[in-house]
């Protein structure tokens, strides 16, 4: 195919310019919107009218148009690398479909025979820009076709695998949910200034042109806005318009005896107005520029097993990693072929963690502290909260849910699909699967700054240490983490990536940055061990992905659009009573036998 | 046979050592950043224990502007600007480097040959593009240094290899600057343009698929070498292609494409010119899905000049090109009939990078130097049926060891020999009518009930599949039955097979119609434009299977009504 030519060249093209004034940016009322009416109408026609010879027909349609447009910009040491002149523009159409009924449907299925096949992806596709009634209906009754015949094969095959099975929990595979004709949005045009974020990248990456020490920066600054239309045959729909600006900064280098030091931080906001000052964003850059070339000639540690203070965003950022994907309900799929399914269901829990399925009721925290899911809130402090929605994207009212309560697993946090225990959505399916939105992590044991660093030097002494350590940062989130284990393998660096920011405190209270410390994974037992938060809770936000297992209940129908969903999450201070730490080992890259051009300049 | 212009032959400068050149340098200053970093690179790195012998720095900027629509309306605009860094390093000798091919499979090889590449700043501060340039020789560096030792043990361990030839070939510097070509494009004229070809096909029920896209890019490649060389080219490229498909009433998928190619906008059709070809498809389109499937059938056909020009393209063009004819694990057809006949007496074949054009039509096979800082020149492969010659890269090979411009490779992979502009010439051609009267007495003679005439063939574009060595498959899209009467009958449903040095030697005669086929051309090194040039073509016997059919029914519902109250 023609496309396919374009895209092996497109693979290191980024940003893209379109130069469409978006026709489904204009205000329209979502009422009269043609596209919303196409939908309705071939909605309508397929749960009539679609059904093959004796077969099943559909008994669940869902339609999603997606307005996507994005935008991306990247600089290194002051020059642009990728230049866009306006966003990229896609609207893409998806459709679910369910044939069966709630009770057994095609989905939380795989056949082995049609993995990884094209038809698994039959549901998806690029439709047109223009809001042209008859080719938005051809779209979607070619997308709907494909999926139907697709179901009614996955239903068979489903039916067939499980004659031969007995015994478990009769679990229902979807919910069934009151209709929900939410909020309705009308999107306006709120794409930022392209030159004034492109001048911003052009002068944080210029920071780095007076450390020749630093050998890789890049700053990057993503905006994306998504345009969602829902419709479902049970009367929910909702349009709802979601942009989000992320800019990010990364840098890395080696010690001399060519540890990798790496650091990246990134900032979230619904507008670039929502981001820190320019001023502020600098001086955060030129600190961290700083710490980097501090690092090169820090020490590192053998090895540490006492308590550990993570100071801050810190906190949020630790557990958001550890919990964030935990507290999400997680089905495991059955396959026609029970090995398959073996490995697949070992393989999802390997990726983001094994559920708490099975701990509710257990307790999972120290009892002063207690967790709730938020999707209402919008500000912390005045900062903006990425996870806030009213309708989540099965189009159900968002609420907000308590997951921990004085240290006990409550809930989970669940869409559509049932798992035991936990039978109705909690209007939280963001992407293709349950997530968190915005996380409260909140104590009854609290202590200022200072008193949690004598606690902290208290317990260190205790157990003779010479001194305690400090987490002011602790590293790529866990849904960059997976982008990040792909870009280790791609470039062949093995080992995982170092705590960006760690220090010994000592005694006399003066602090010492350390390099190449690596967490050896904090086992989720250790929280239940933290015994002291700080009293100044802060914000942390990142992206999360949704389990890899939630995509086969959703029949891989759903497109993220514009990258995984964003997770904000509050928490004070944690003091750990004892955790692990320990040297990256080596062997590492050689070093450059040439000095970098910035330094002989 | 249109005479080639040359010019840039008068701007190219041979020199001796690096030295001479510094002086006659474009005044380029990325080119300039270039040379500084290369050649600071090459000076720190000399102090190692195992300094390169070789490297190049070619960084190619992107401009490429696309607008996509189907049935009438716009699927998308895009226009991006990129800058690819791709940089040959070389340790050891010309005679064994770090480049050599390991002989074993290994699954992680390829996985472990593609090294990140650098983000390079799209502006020409040369602070920024040094550290750029940089950062990618330290990393290519200690990658060649690891392989080296890797390939020197493989040498020991492995039985001697066939091809005792160098690694890399030695090649004269070269100097030469193309000024930055224009590039404009009226995008919403063009996103107009394809909304209204494509409006015809939404009228069609049968029609399932109807697409046009236009992709316009200018490409500008600056190259620089620790041989001395500086090289600077810009090239406009646009090309529009159109597709449509079509389901019969038994699932069989019916495909039809048109593709336009040409060095400036203008060379593109016309609104009206592009409507008459829309109409014919649907004309052709409409015939297909009521033609008869056809039945496996062995016997004589037409290959007209297009589907010559493809079939030259894949089974012999593919074929002549030299770093197969090393690979130890490629069918080398052709590595020892060297000064042997490969195809009937009146056939020659030539490569011709030189050529812009032939006769009226243009060829985007053209370039004036190859992706190694070799002068593009004619390679007469095969001169009245004797193979004379291979398309090689700096990779020589046994009995040729010299580039002859032909090394090409699409920004991110590494340069292989490739194609040009692929022109295939006959001393025996006779009119079309006579060729058809020829094929009729052939289908009289072998006692079948009729000939075939390929048309069109699935080309340019679809050239995905690497090639298997000993068999072809080309697809072809419009096919007919030629019946002893005269009488032509479309069919459907036509693979055509066989192996190739069969049925070049069944090749009896061609017209004196000559097609150019301009396609963009997938293999090892990636995606490069290239064209094929062929007459018409009788062959005695060619093989015919029934294509693979789709399994898929049409859809269940008929069309959507085109406006909204009447479902």
């Amino acid at each position: 195919m023609a496309a396919k030519c374009r895209t092996a060249r497109s693979k290191w093209l980024v940003g893209v310019v379109a130069i469409l004034l978006a026709p489904f940016l204009q205000a329209q009322s979502p009422q009269d919107d043609v596209v919303m009416r196409a939908m309705k109408d071939e909605l309508a026609r397929s749960m009539s009218q679609l059904r093959l010879l004796q077969m099943d027909k559909p008994y669940f349609i869902a339609y999603r148009v997606q307005d996507v447009a994005v935008q991306e910009i990247t600089a290194t040491l002051g020059s642009l690398t990728s230049r866009t002149g306006s966003p990229t523009h896609n609207r893409i159409v998806e459709v679910e479909l369910r044939v069966g009924d709630y009770g057994l449907d095609n989905t939380n299925f795989f056949s082995e025979r049609s993995f990884g096949g094209a038809a698994m992806f039959g549901g998806i596709g690029e439709g047109s820009l223009d809001n042209n009634y008859s080719q938005i209906r051809r779209e979607l009754w070619l997308a709907t076709d494909r999926k139907y015949k697709q179901a009614l094969e996955d239903l068979s095959a489903k039916r067939a695998a499980l004659k031969g099975r007995s015994g478990g929990e009769n679990i229902p595979d979807f919910s069934k949910e009151p209709p929900n004709t939410g909020a309705n949005v009308i999107p306006e045009d709120v794409l930022p200034h392209l030159d004034e974020l492109e001048a911003t990248a052009r002068d944080l990456s210029a920071v780095f042109r007076s450390a020749p020490e630093i050998y890789r920066s890049e700053v990057r600054i993503r905006y994306s806005d998504v345009y969602s239309r829902y419709l479902n045959s049970e009367g929910t729909t909702f349009t709802r318009s979601q942009p989000l600006i992320m800019l990010e900064v990364r840098a890395e280098t080696q010690a001399p005896d060519g540890q990798p030091i790496a650091d990246s931080f990134a900032v979230y906001g619904r507008d670039a107005a929502a981001l820190p000052s320019t001023d502020a964003l600098l001086a955060r850059v030129r600190q961290m520029s700083a710490l980097i070339v501090k690092l090169r000639s820090s020490a590192s540690l053998d090895r540490y097993n006492g308590p550990v203070l993570f100071e801050g965003a810190a906190a949020a950022e630790i557990f958001l990693q550890q919990f964030g994907s935990r507290l999400a309900t997680s089905r495991s799929p059955i396959s026609d072929n029970p090995q398959f399914e073996m490995m697949f269901s070992q393989m999802f829990e390997r990726m983001g963690g094994a559920s708490f399925q099975d701990k509710i009721g257990a307790r999972v925290l120290p009892s002063f502290m207690s967790v709730r899911d938020n999707p209402s809130q919008t500000l912390f402090n005045g900062l903006a909260l990425l996870g806030t929605s009213s309708v989540d994207d099965d189009g159900i009212k968002t609420r907000e849910t308590v997951l921990i309560d004085h240290g006990i697993l409550k809930n989970l946090l669940a869409a559509r699909v049932p798992v035991s225990g936990i039978l109705q959505s909690t209007g939280s399916r963001r992407g293709w699967g349950p997530l968190p939105s915005n996380l409260f992590v909140t104590s009854g044991k609290t202590l200022s700054s200072d008193e949690l660093k004598q606690e902290l030097l208290r317990r260190a002494k205790e157990r003779g240490l010479d001194y305690a350590l400090i987490v002011r940062r602790a590293g790529a989130g866990s849904g960059a983490s997976i982008m990040e284990m792909a870009r280790q393998i791609a470039s062949r660096q093995s080992g995982s990536p170092s705590i960006p920011e760690i220090y010994k405190l000592y005694f006399d209270g003066h602090e010492e940055p350390l390099r190449g410390v690596r967490m050896s994974d904090i086992p989720v037992e250790s929280f239940k061990e933290i015994v002291a938060t700080g009293d100044a809770p802060a914000l942390y936000s990142d992206e999360l992905m949704p389990r890899v297992s939630s995509m086969l209940f959703m029949g891989f129908s759903f497109s993220s659009g514009s990258g995984l969903p964003v997770v904000s999450c509050v928490a004070p201070s944690l003091l750990f009573e004892e955790l692990s730490l320990a040297r990256s080992e080596g062997p590492f890259p050689p070093t450059p036998v040439s000095p970098s051009p910035l330094a002989a300049k | 046979m249109s005479v080639p212009t040359k010019i840039w032959l008068g701007l190219c400068l041979l020199a001796a050592s690096p030295a001479l050149f510094a002086q006659h340098a474009p005044s380029d200053s990325v080119v300039a950043a270039m040379r500084q970093e290369l050649d600071r690179s090459m000076q720190d790195l000399r102090r190692t224990p195992a300094p390169p012998y070789f490297l190049s720095y070619e960084i190619t900027d992107n401009r490429a502007i696309n607008v996509t629509a189907a049935f009438g309306t716009l699927i998308s605009t895009t226009d991006e600007t990129t800058r690819v860094l791709d940089l040959d390093l070389r340790v050891g000798d010309y005679k064994l480097d770090s480049s050599h091919p390991f002989r074993q499979d290994t699954f992680s090889e390829p996985m472990q040959e593609r090294l990140e590449s650098p983000q390079i700043p799209l502006n020409d501060d040369p602070l920024a593009l040094r550290v750029a340039l940089w950062q990618s020789t330290e990393q290519h560096y200690r990658h060649a240094v690891e392989r080296l030792q890797q390939v020197q043990a493989n040498v020991q361990v492995k039985v001697a290899q066939e091809d005792q030839s160098p690694d890399f070939s030695a090649e004269p510097a070269h100097v030469y600057s193309e000024p930055i070509a224009d590039f404009a494009l009226d995008k919403p004229a063009w996103q107009q343009k394809l909304r209204g070809a494509t409006k015809p096909f939404a009228d069609h029920k049968e029609i399932l698929e109807a697409n046009a896209q236009l992709d316009a890019e200018v490409e500008t490649r600056r190259y620089v070498n620790s041989e001395g060389s500086e090289i600077r080219m810009s090239t406009p490229f646009y090309r529009l292609i159109i597709w449509a498909t079509a389901k019969a009433d038994d699932g069989m998928e019916l495909p039809l494409y048109h593709t336009y190619m040409s060095f400036r906008p203008d060379g593109l059709p016309n609104d009206a010119a592009l409507s008459a070809d829309v109409n014919k498809m649907i004309v052709m389109l409409l015939a297909l899905i009521k033609a008869p499937v056809a039945d496996p059938y062995t016997g004589p056909a037409i290959l007209s000049g297009r589907a010559s020009g493809v079939f030259f393209h894949e089974i012999f063009g593919h074929r002549i090109e030299g770093q197969r004819q090393k690979n130890e694990d490629d069918a080398q057809t052709f590595k020892r009939k060297v000064n042997q006949p490969v195809l009937p007496n009146f056939l020659s074949v030539y490569s011709d990078p030189t050529l812009r054009q032939l006769r009226h039509t243009e060829l985007l096979g053209y370039y004036a130097f190859d992706d190694e800082g070799v002068p593009s020149r004619r390679v007469t492969v095969v001169q009245n049926g004797v193979l004379q010659n291979f398309l090689m890269s700096r990779t020589p090979i046994t009995g040729f060891d010299r580039s002859n411009g032909h090394g090409r490779h699409q920004q991110g992979y590494a340069v292989a020999a490739r194609q040009s502009n692929l022109i295939v010439e006959s001393s025996k051609s006779v009119s079309r009518d006579e060729l058809k009267r020829m094929l009729i007495e052939q289908v009289k003679a072998a006692n079948k009930p009729y000939g075939l005439f390929f048309d069109d063939i699935e080309g340019g574009f679809t050239f995905t599949e690497r090639i298997i060595p000993n068999a072809f498959n080309v697809r072809p899209t419009v096919v007919y039955r030629v019946y002893p009467d005269g009488r032509e009958e479309l069919v459907r449903g036509v693979d055509l097979i066989g192996t190739p040095l069969t049925s070049f030697s069944k090749i009896v005669a061609t017209d004196d119609h000559e097609e150019v086929f301009n396609g963009v051309c997938g293999a090892d090194s990636g995606w490069v434009p290239v064209s094929a040039s062929a007459p018409g073509m009788l062959i005695s016997q060619i093989e015919v299977q029934r294509k693979e059919k789709s399994q898929e029914r049409a859809p269940l519902l008929p069309p959507p009504p085109a406006s909204a109250g009447n479902n």
